[in-house]
């Protein structure tokens, strides 16, 4: 004998849980938001004394043989490439955190499934991650025309392909929850 | 009290944008963004870095990348386009009490008036990249367009008068 099995019900998690993930949320952003600034805070500041400071007084120096500015400016690239990868990790623990609160904030009263607010949640961490990437090459762009200025131009042209597919991603992470807004709003037009 | 053609085309509008929208609003979505980033952002980096050849090859990835998305949804748009204006001349035609023309003049019209709409929110999304690849291509472009927009125009102005 085979039973004809019910039809799967989508799992709405309870109150708790939203309860949960909000509070979660809530100490992960308190705690990188301060993190992040300081580092970002230190980044500018690298940049700032470098180009005003350091890289003025260095210019004719020479240091066996070599000229002082181009090592200055990789010093303090490779020191902002570290601040840089340092704050992205902070950005993606922050990213997380608001896209667990936004999703509590929509999901406890629609009933919004965790699988959404993940799809939700990669397409609001690509965009973040363009625009980090954008701000941080602000910061580098310079330095690295220091060095060569095909260097920076490789490394822009690189950036914007890596941008579009990062897009293209980001969006085709919702394209699901597209699909089902756009039904209903086939319904409405009917 | 809606007439059998406008629920017809309501139905067709509903079925459309079922069909359609989601490819649609998915490409176009990125292709916006694309633009966002590629002619606020990473443009006006790249002429601060060198004046023309940066500029050119970041215009060209950005041209490129915006247009394959833009292609890709350009079929369901123009769907979208069609069945969206058919909607739009029922409504109008419902709206207005006395209107002297017929409902395929109207839909000829407001199908006209659409397609000059997006063609030149379309051209006016081109236009600096293609700048940016060089001044004057922009410009060549906007000629055709330009063309292409009196001839929509003659043709709405024919089928008013003639009603063909």
């Amino acid at each position: 004998m085979t039973e004809k099995k019910p039809p799967e019900e989508k799992a709405v998690p309870s109150k708790e849980y939203y309860e949960k993930v909000r509070i979660k949320s809530r100490e992960a952003l308190l705690k990188t938001i301060p993190s992040i600034l300081l580092y970002v805070i230190t980044a500018v500041l690298v940049t700032l004394f470098g180009r005003l400071v350091f890289l003025p007084i260095a210019g004719g120096i020479n240091w066996y043989g070599y000229p002082l500015p181009e090592i200055l400016n990789f010093i303090i690239l490779v020191t902002l490439l570290a601040l840089v990868a340092r704050i992205l990790v902070d950005v993606r623990r922050a990213v997380d955190a608001i896209a667990g609160i936004a999703a509590c904030e929509i999901g406890a009263p629609y009933d919004v499934s965790p699988e959404e607010v993940g799809h939700y949640k990669t397409a609001f961490r690509g965009i973040v991650y363009v625009i980090v990437v954008s701000l941080a090459f602000l910061l580098f762009a310079d330095h690295l025309t220091n060095i060569s200025p095909g260097l920076s131009a490789v490394a822009l042209i690189g950036i914007v392909v890596w941008a579009i597919y990062q897009i293209w991603s980001a969006v085709r992470a919702v394209s699901k929850e597209i699909n089902r807004y756009a039904s209903e709003w086939a319904k409405k037009v009917r | 009290m809606m007439e059998r053609g406008e629920s017809e085309a309501r139905a067709r509008l509903a079925d459309v944008v079922k069909e359609h929208l989601p490819n649609t609003f998915t490409n176009f979505s990125t292709a916006v963004l694309i633009w966002l980033f590629g002619v606020l952002v990473y443009l006006p980096l790249a002429h601060r870095i060198e004046s023309i050849e940066v500029p050119l090859i970041c215009g060209l990835t950005v041209l490129i990348g915006f247009s394959v998305f833009v292609f890709r949804g350009f079929d369901g748009f123009r769907c979208l386009l069609d069945a969206g204006s058919d909607v739009l001349a029922y409504e109008y035609r419902r709206r207005r009490k006395k209107v002297k023309f017929s409902i395929d003049q109207l839909k000829t019209v407001t199908r006209c008036i659409v397609y000059v709409v997006a063609a030149l929110i379309v051209y006016g999304l081109y236009s600096p990249l293609l700048a940016a690849i060089y001044p004057s291509l922009s410009g060549l472009v906007f000629i055709p367009v330009i063309l292409w927009i009196f001839w929509m125009i003659f043709k709405s102005v024919t089928t008013l008068t003639t009603g063909e």
